[in-house]
């Protein structure tokens, strides 16, 4: 039982590693909270269903047309929306607010679409399972927890080794000084989106394989990606993605003991809690606040 | 000395690896005016934080009229006797002049209910009263009823001296009062501050303008790398060499 | 007929307005961007509908819906001493999802998605409120009385408290006060409100669920407050009164009348994103949002 219980702990975790990897990488170059990148998921999901379900095309394709679906939205919220709002000194609190705005956008957008109904995606049976052990997974399972742990190395290695990636970690561990040696700053925030998106785009192909779609789910996934994002330490992708894990585990392991229906107040819970005892995370540095 | 309104014993703060603020002590005598100078990033600032509760100490003692700071809030320091202005503009910038300055009095309007229910509203005028009469004395009466955001940065400076000295105190602590002032406006502050002195307050400042300092201080406590390098009258001080090394350096 | 419809319409206005006002007292008033409210507005309502559905008399219920909200109000108001801004901002979020998560979880008490039907419409001293004139005349005394009250608070010594805590809380701090009280309070307050709209909101439409009760559903709210301007309080009855005839229009235009929700939260959206583009101060507002 507690095997399969890690085991579904990682499997979740593995999700929101990939949900809070593509938020943390937005927040820490760009430092602001963009709220909307569950949307961006939630509109990569559907259009995964519109091209793969409703246009009847090949898988493979559909789900790299969301991807890129995911990467258009994406850039262009960051242009048409964040980007003003940077040129008039907006607070942080006010493009958070814009961002819960622009996620509310863009969950009505679906509702209207594609109704409330959910939907989903059968390209991989789900009830083909394996059995190793004293767990039970599923190939589909397998599927996501490889596909997002090659996706977070890729990502990984790509900021650490290509000119864009380490242009965007000197941006975000310094601003002024990165735009001192000529990085633009609104180039890299471009670059940050484009990135962050793909990455959700990718995370909404294998949620949507694994859960059903609907109109809301941008904003469970935001909370639970913020939460993860929180519990590492907001300021690295690697901080992200382990709080993801993290809380996959405490998640799973907490229904153990409660009712399954309080699932999402065991992220709250742990979110309240890093928030007001260690707000910089587990690999976060802590600040000096007034 | 037995009349120290304020005694600092021993007093450390860290910032990270940095340690901003090492081992001072000194203490600041009743009825006095008490100078803290030192160049730029020598904690000065710093060791106001820790005194009005801003910042935590690491260690040691703060104590303002025989009540231990240490550990307290803010507010709570405030309400023991200790008023500050700080060194860039606190005001309420989008209260009027005369709202600020009723706020500093008391706490009263901390009761809901009885600020709800109108009660001892009789006070309210005496208050008023009082706040013209200020406002005459700077004369600046005439923006009573602006926001503050509206003012001048001269008129906020008096508007904030102001709200201190209304805000009950035994202590009185100003960073840096007259940067970046007209030299009228230098004037008035050093005659307020000499006849405040006058009537007993205690006044704790700190300055970069040593002129100004060395004209109205009794007496100067010499700062440099979070330690007390010197201390004397300003006459003292004025041919310590090490306080012109500091400086130098 | 027409005047059915007029009537329904001013309802809404003045359940909004309560809404509204006492998000006011919170944002605008004392500087706690608190977009958790609808939490307030969800526990008022289903404490009432509960209470009423298991016999209890009207003025109770309302009286309890207020208290259970004001009780949540002092809970969130726990992390305002050490969290700031967007960081504070989040965890209003998380507080307003965590309390949707219960609605719809705690099946036992709640009935999850199913929500609760047959709630019974005001009895007060015998006289029952069946005729939505009638219950359109309660509204208006209790927004009225809502209304002079948080003028009054406002105008007092304590509301010239919050407006400091609001402009410089450490400048507020260093003349005496205890700020984290005065947050505290006028976070109770303001969530009391909401609780009593919630529970008007229950015993009109007879039938909530937690859907009315959603993390988005404060986009109308906060886009009123910000229209009409933070510390307006007739800046925001402007406000309410216009931003909800404006979405009202659709109904004329000949949508269906499934599209018609979601694109009600779209245009909500939409003038929020362009009031925080090119009016953060709002029509009427004293203060900008920071």
């Amino acid at each position: 039982m507690f095997y399969q219980i890690l085991v579904n702990g990682l499997i979740a975790g593995a999700i929101y590693a990939l949900v809070a990897a593509g938020f943390s990488l937005i927040y820490s170059t760009t430092k602001f909270v963009h709220f909307a990148h569950g949307g961006v998921i939630a509109l990569s999901a559907y259009m995964l269903y519109f091209f793969y379900s409703l246009l009847g095309l090949n898988f493979w394709l559909a789900a790299g047309l969301a991807i890129i679906s995911g990467i258009i939205i994406g850039v262009g919220i960051d242009s048409l929306i964040y980007h003003p709002l940077r040129r008039r000194r907006a607070s942080p609190v006010i493009i958070l607010i814009a961002s819960v705005a622009v996620l509310l956008i863009l969950e009505s957008l679906n509702l209207i679409f594609f109704g409330a109904d959910v939907k989903s995606i059968n390209y991989l049976d789900i009830g083909s399972g394996w059995t190793i052990g004293p767990i039970i997974i599923t190939s589909l399972q397998i599927f996501i927890v490889i596909s997002s742990l090659i996706l977070l190395v890729l990502v990984f290695l790509f900021m650490k080794y290509s000119k864009i990636g380490k242009a965007m970690r000197a941006v975000a561990d310094n601003k002024s000084v990165a735009e001192i040696v000529g990085i633009s700053a609104e180039r890299i925030y471009a670059w940050s989106f484009a990135l962050g998106s793909m990455i959700a785009g990718f995370a909404a192909v294998l949620i949507a394989l694994e859960q059903n779609i609907e109109p809301t789910m941008g904003t469970a996934l935001m909370i639970k990606g913020f939460t993860a994002s929180i519990i590492g330490g907001v300021e690295s992708v690697a901080g992200g993605v382990l709080g993801a894990f993290l809380l996959g585990l405490a998640e799973n392991f907490g229904i153990w003991w409660l009712p399954s229906s309080y699932k999402d107040a065991i992220a709250f819970v742990i979110l309240f809690a890093f928030l007001l005892f260690r707000p910089e995370g587990m690999l976060g540095v802590k600040k000096n606040n007034k | 000395m037995k009349n120290d309104i304020l005694k600092i014993e021993n007093l450390k703060k860290h910032f990270g690896g940095v340690l901003a603020v090492d081992d001072c002590s000194f203490a600041v005598e009743q009825g006095t005016i008490t100078a803290l100078i030192g160049p730029n990033g020598s904690g000065k600032t710093t060791v106001f934080n820790l005194i009005s509760g801003v910042t935590k100490a690491d260690s040691g003692k703060i104590l303002l009229a025989g009540h231990n700071l240490l550990h307290l809030q803010p507010h709570t320091i405030s309400n023991l006797g200790l008023s500050r202005v700080f060194q860039q503009s606190r005001l309420f910038a989008n209260l009027t002049v005369e709202e600020n300055l009723m706020l500093a009095f008391d706490n009263e309007d901390q009761k809901f209910w009885a600020s709800f229910l109108g009660l001892k509203n009789k006070n309210q005028i005496s208050k008023k009263e009082i706040i013209d009469e200020y406002l005459e004395s700077m004369r600046i009466t005439q923006m009573r009823d602006e926001q503050t955001r509206d003012l001048s940065f001269g008129q906020k400076r008096l508007v904030e001296i102001l709200r201190a000295l209304i805000n009950p105190h035994n202590l009185l602590m100003l960073d840096e009062p007259v940067a970046g002032v007209t030299p009228e406006l230098r004037d008035k502050i050093k005659e307020t501050l000499l006849t405040l002195k006058a009537k007993g307050e205690t006044i704790f400042l700190i300055e970069h303008d040593m002129n100004f300092t060395l004209k109205v201080a009794d007496w100067v406590i010499v700062m440099d790398a979070g330690q007390v390098i010197a201390e004397g009258t300003p006459d003292d001080i004025r041919h310590n060499p090490k306080v012109l090394e500091a400086y130098l350096d | 007929m027409a005047s059915a419809y007029i009537v329904h319409l001013l309802i809404l206005i003045g359940i909004y307005l309560i809404l509204s006002l006492s998000l006011n007292l919170s944002v605008g008033y004392s500087g706690v961007l608190n977009l958790g409210h609808i939490a307030f507005y969800g526990l008022g309502a289903y404490t009432s509908a509960l209470l009423a559905l298991a016999g209890a008399p009207f003025l109770l219920c309302l009286l309890a819906g207020g208290l259970v909200a004001m009780f949540s109000g002092f809970l969130l108001a726990l992390p305002t001493d050490k969290i700031k801004g967007d960081y504070l901002a989040l965890v209003t979020i998380g507080f307003s999802f965590i309390v949707y998560s219960l609605m719809l979880n705690l099946d036992d008490l709640t009935r999850g998605p199913l929500g609760l039907p047959g709630i019974p419409r005001p009895s007060i001293l015998g006289f029952q409120f069946n005729d939505n004139f009638y219950f359109l005349i309660l509204v208006i005394i209790i927004v009225l009385i809502v209304y002079l009250t948080i003028k009054r608070i406002t105008d007092s010594p304590f509301g010239k408290l919050l407006e400091a805590t609001r402009d410089d809380e450490l400048a507020a701090k260093i003349l005496g006060k205890d700020t984290f009280k005065a947050k505290a309070f006028s976070l109770a307050i303001s969530a009391f409100f909401a609780g009593i709209a919630g529970s008007l909101y229950a015993s009109y439409i007879t039938f909530i669920d937690p859907s009315s009760f959603s993390l988005m559903q404060i986009i109308p709210i906060i886009s009123i407050v910000i229209v009409g301007g933070l510390a307006s309080l007739p800046g925001t009855v402007l406000a309410t009164i216009i931003l909800t005839l404006i979405p009202e229009a659709l109904r004329f235009v000949g949508f269906p009348s499934s599209i018609l929700g979601p694109m009600r939260q779209i245009i909500y959206a939409l003038i929020l994103l362009l009031i925080l583009i090119y009016r953060p101060k709002g029509f009427w507002g004293k203060v900008e949002l920071e």
